[in-house]
């Protein structure tokens, strides 16, 4: 009986090779910066969308110099805009590594823009246009370093300290 | 052999029951269970399947709300409160506001969201500011006039981008609403929602929605909560360069004008004294950082008359 249970847990502890380290990240964010320098406002150099997947090269604090896998640019991103998890599948598109059902279903599933759309039908009140102009707010690069030199807040290139 | 299969099971359910108590990784460990054979004994599909179903509801909470989904919850609470007040859309107005805030959402702990930050004035004589989930931040007129200058407007924002960052508003959320929401998401497989599903996640969505909405305006946030948020306003404020006594300043200034009758930030906020209490042992030693006067300026230019 003993040895039974022995299996069992060593069957378990088999069971789990989901917990084995992952390489790569996914951009969490519609568009993220990727930087020339691990730094808030330092230069961006490309723009990575949702979902896209990035390789980590390095870490400085909360900083990550990441390869995108598509076209192989380097740069630094924002620890916070990146997850571990598989969020977003395009048409067609398989998950690698053996992704679950379920994690398949979480890919652009539950809150989306079909249930956005259901509910706006259903609304009371809900003024959508106005958070369309909302969001299309934009501050120019030049516009915001002008604001930061001019007002005596940190350096342009982000030489804070911040993120340790 | 019966006692023995019976044994053997109650060991398996023991442990089952153990796992999803623990709730890590149990998936990945109900996953494989469909190979396992031990004395005979076997699950079947459907009794892991059932498993599975049960484990993925009990893991989901507001942490496994993906970013886009997040970015929806966000859009339709700010759609809820810009259909009750009306945002300012004079464009200096509208760039000075986003300047100030992007400089202090850059250097938070989370620079960039789904759908980025972006900030407006509200046409509305009440002192109130809401964070959307996402990074749909709200400032009020009436708040406005408790900002004497930029830091004080600064300190304020960094407030609410802090809520953001902080998953806030996510949390107001039942638990038993996402529980609903991911176990349709789970039956529904790789397959595009539709019919009944979708209606029933709508209603989700919709309950979903009134959550954050009743708790950003009507019953606040815990003062755990809103310490929190202040604890960190003070690091943005600190990284961007702003001073970070003029979160108590404004404070000070709010405690000044807020009716204790009123329906803002009266109702939905801890007195502005207890906050300033706070955040007193956190402010000892700081000193008044450079520029102050050129900020003032613009700040006086551009939002003044308002």
């Amino acid at each position: 009986m003993p040895r039974k249970i022995l299996l069992l847990l060593l069957f378990c502890l088999a069971a789990t090779p989901a917990l084995a380290k992952q390489e790569w990240l996914n951009v969490a964010v519609r568009n993220g910066a990727l930087r020339q320098q691990p730094m808030p406002f330092g230069k961006i150099i490309a723009t990575l969308g949702y979902g896209e997947r990035v390789d980590v090269l390095a870490e400085q604090g909360l900083w990550r110099k990441v390869r995108d896998q598509k076209q192989g640019r380097e740069g630094w991103m924002h620890s916070a805009s990146l997850i571990a998890k598989p969020i977003t599948l395009k048409p067609g598109e398989r998950l690698e590594g053996g992704a679950s059902e379920d994690e398949l279903a979480l890919g652009g599933k539950g809150f989306n823009a079909q249930v956005e759309a259901q509910y706006k039908a259903r609304g009371k009140n809900l003024d959508y246009a106005s958070v369309d102009w909302m969001e299309r707010i934009q501050v120019s690069p030049e516009a915001m370093r002008e604001f930061l030199a001019k007002g005596g807040l940190q350096n342009p290139e982000g030489g804070n300290t911040h993120g340790k | 052999m019966a006692n023995k299969r019976s044994f053997v099971r109650a060991v398996l359910l023991f442990f089952l029951c153990a796992v999803l108590v623990v709730g890590c990784k149990t998936t990945d460990v109900i996953d494989g269970l469909g190979a396992v054979q031990l004395g005979g004994f076997r699950l079947s599909e459907s009794q892991v399947g059932a498993l599975k179903k049960t484990a993925v509801a009990l893991e989901k909470a507001f942490t496994d709300i993906t970013p886009e989904q997040e970015y929806y919850v966000g859009r339709a609470v700010g759609a809820t409160l810009l259909g009750k007040y009306s945002p300012r859309t004079d464009s200096q107005t509208v760039e000075y506001l986003n300047l100030v805030g992007q400089s202090l959402a850059r250097v938070s702990d989370m620079p960039e969201t789904y759908g980025g930050y972006h900030f407006v004035l509200l046409e509305d004589e009440g002192i109130n500011a809401f964070a959307a989930p996402g990074g749909l931040i709200f400032i009020s007129r009436g708040m406005l006039r408790c900002c004497k200058d930029e830091d004080a407007l600064a300190a304020v924002l960094a407030h609410e981008i802090a809520h953001v960052q902080l998953k806030h508003g996510l949390q107001a959320i039942k638990t038993s609403r996402l529980t609903s929401a991911f176990s349709i998401m789970a039956t529904e497989g790789a397959k595009q929602a539709g019919g009944p599903q979708l209606a029933q996640l709508t209603g989700i969505f919709e309950d979903s929605i009134h959550d954050v909405t009743a708790t950003l305006v009507n019953s606040g946030y815990s003062r755990a909560f809103e310490r929190e948020a202040d604890v960190a306003a003070l690091e943005i404020l600190r990284r961007a360069g702003y001073d970070q006594r003029a979160l108590v300043a404004m404070l000070g200034e709010m405690k000044q004008r807020l009716n204790p009758q009123g329906l803002d930030f009266a109702k939905t906020h801890p007195d502005p004294a207890d906050r300033i209490a706070d955040l007193a042992p956190q402010l000892a030693g700081v000193k008044t950082p450079a520029g102050m006067t050129v900020r003032q300026q613009r700040f006086q230019r551009i939002l003044g008359s308002i």
